[in-house]
């Protein structure tokens, strides 16, 4: 039989997590859950799970704060009610894999697990779209040299395909890619964020005199 | 002089009217101090010819004013009834012993602007009706005073001057208490009305996400789809038009971030496209059983007629890719065009069709294109059998 996923549930409705924790089928095992973010981060240093389901929004700092923590130890999936939110991207910024809505389907949420636990970035288009209004930003704010961030020609393209919703097949084809390598250039944008938010906050401490 | 039925409103009204008269407090003790240092003057410069009750009644008015700022700091409730008429009959006192006390020449006020401040506690605490009376009152004993002592004659103007000046002073300040304690009551009914708001949004649209993930009653999940979509987009309209506005619910240590990543993508007029937008995609959703996926990169620039062929234009792809596809899902995502404009594209991943062998009118209809020609728009589809579908719509 295959091992089961370590999953850690933080969310604070314990309705939210009694779903959760039903929805995620015979692969997952829920080995923790957390109602705000210092005990989920707490939870996930003494479990050592393969995999996070954080809240956006929780007492204590919600799920940037967990993904800070602990983000770089294992993947966290942020949760959020609303697809439009920009938090999604400081969540993003500070280290989850990705984010799903509340209402995705419950295969959604397993396929999304599954893949997550896997090293794989949960990658949507509403979060390409984010992307690529974020990126838009970066360029016109002036704060982007060129040393920081900028996208490649592929990458932008790949962004674009997938903010349309294509799938990473999809993509593939119509850029004669192969499904990796769009993976791989999803994975880059993610990073190249991660990179030009710290580069922006270290930016911002050095102009106001913080060092 | 009963205390009038608006004091009894809300916290915040009687925060105000409690500031309010605290600095009233503290202006009797700078008009007292002032008033005791000119008697004193007065006294040893023997201007002041019988000392001893003008002192008298400085100190009666020092106790009473003590007690009148203790009284409010604590809420006291008979500061409103009792208090005011101590004030307006110690008021009209300060201005009748002041004609007595000094010599002819008289060339300062005893206890200086206190009654004017006595006159613009009953204003604030009672009303303005009651603050216009109690000015009238003193002005006249002050004149009566006058009379008494005999030097009316030549003083005639100044005595109804200052009658009519009491009398105003009363009122206005009544008036402007009034004015700000229905302000602050208003502003924070608003205040507590749009985090009300912003609370019960979070729990229904949880509430609603809970139903679509866990119902199997597809009537249900399609309703609460439905209602999903309008109180999104109630919010989305809801919070351009209080703009600059708040998040739903603060987030610690991501606040100085936040708000600044929405604001590069254009805000232009998009508000007309999404909201068209959601409205046809909810209808179209529902009838057709397909889950329509918006994503909104940026709205560009459509408006009016425009954005309204737009989003006609988007309902009949989703349709036609819902009818013919056999895609669960459909993506419609929007962005800008450069230099100006908006374009949609409409995505499945069916089964997809030969574009160059379906007679113009059955991939797109001539109404979609002829609708987004006359606004300066156009249509585009790229199918082949297998791959899928994407059709492009555009306005400038």
């Amino acid at each position: 039989m295959e091992e089961l996923i370590r999953v850690v549930v933080a969310d604070d409705h314990p309705i939210w997590r009694s779903g959760i924790r039903s929805d995620l089928g015979d692969r997952v095992e829920v080995v923790g859950e957390a109602s705000d973010a210092p005990e989920a981060v707490a939870v996930v240093r003494e479990r050592r799970p393969d995999l996070v389901l954080c809240d956006l929004h929780m007492p204590g700092g919600g799920g940037i704060a967990v993904a800070t923590a602990v983000g770089a130890q294992c993947p966290v999936v942020i949760l959020t009610v609303s697809e439009s939110e920009r938090d999604v991207l400081d969540a993003v910024a500070a280290g989850a894999v990705g984010y799903l809505v509340k209402s995705a389907r419950p295969e959604e949420l397993r396929a999304a697990v599954l893949r997550a636990a896997g090293g794989e970035p949960v990658f949507s288009p509403q979060l390409a779209a984010l992307l690529i209004g974020e990126y838009r930003r970066l360029a016109t704010s002036g704060t982007n040299d060129t040393d920081t961030l900028p996208l490649t020609e592929r990458e932008r393209e790949v962004l674009a395909h997938v903010a349309r919703g294509g799938s990473y097949k999809a993509v593939g084809e119509a850029l004669f890619i192969s499904p990796k390598t769009v993976e791989n250039h999803v994975r880059n944008t993610m990073a190249k964020l991660h990179v030009s938010r710290r580069h922006e906050l270290i930016r911002w401490a050095v102009d106001h005199g913080i060092t | 002089m009963a205390p009038v039925g608006t004091m009894s409103s809300t916290t915040t009204a009687s925060a105000v009217q409690r500031r309010m008269e605290l600095g009233l407090g503290a202006l009797r003790a700078v008009t007292l101090t002032w008033g005791v240092v000119v008697a004193a003057i007065d006294a040893s410069s023997g201007v002041l010819d019988t000392p001893v009750p003008a002192f008298a009644l400085l100190a009666v008015l020092i106790v009473w004013s003590g007690v009148w700022t203790v009284a409010v700091g604590r809420r006291d409730r008979w500061v409103a009834g009792p208090g005011a008429m101590i004030d307006i009959a110690l008021a009209t006192t300060t201005l009748a012993v002041d004609q007595f006390v000094h010599d002819s020449t008289r060339p300062q006020s005893l206890a200086s602007a206190w009654p004017l401040v006595a006159v613009l506690a009953t204003g604030v605490a009672v009303g303005p009706g009651w603050g216009l009376a109690g000015g009238v009152v003193v002005g006249l004993g002050g004149t009566v005073a006058a009379a008494i002592d005999g030097d009316v004659a030549g003083r005639v103007t100044a005595l109804t001057g200052a009658t009519v000046l009491y009398a105003a002073a009363g009122w206005v300040a009544g008036w402007v208490a009034q004015q700000l304690r229905t302000t602050a009551q208003v502003a924070a009914a608003a205040e507590a009305r749009a985090e009300v708001a912003a609370t019960l949004h979070d729990g229904v649209l949880q509430t609603l996400a809970v139903v679509q993930r866990r119902s199997d009653d597809p009537t249900l999940v399609a309703l609460a789809r439905d209602q999903d979509v309008e109180l999104r987009s109630y919010l989305r309209d809801a919070g351009r038009r209080r703009r600059p506005g708040r998040s739903q619910r603060a987030l610690p240590g991501s606040a100085g971030e936040r708000s600044r990543i929405a604001e590069g993508t254009g805000e232009g007029t998009g508000t007309d496209l999404l909201v068209a937008l959601d409205t046809v995609l909810a209808r179209v959703g529902s009838r057709h059983d397909v889950a329509v996926q918006l994503v909104v990169i940026d709205p560009g620039t459509a408006g009016g007629a425009g954005a309204e062929a737009l989003a006609a234009a988007t309902g009949e792809a989703v349709t036609n890719a819902a009818k013919h596809s056999g895609a669960r899902t459909v993506w419609v995502s929007v962005d800008r065009r450069d230099p100006s404009g908006t374009e949609i594209v409409v995505h499945d991943e069916g089964t997809g069709f030969d574009p160059t062998a379906t007679p113009e009118g059955d991939g797109l209809t001539r109404s979609v294109r002829g609708r987004l020609g006359g606004v300066g728009g156009g249509a585009a589809v790229r199918s082949s059998p297998g791959s899928g579908c994407d059709v492009t719509l555009w306005v400038r």
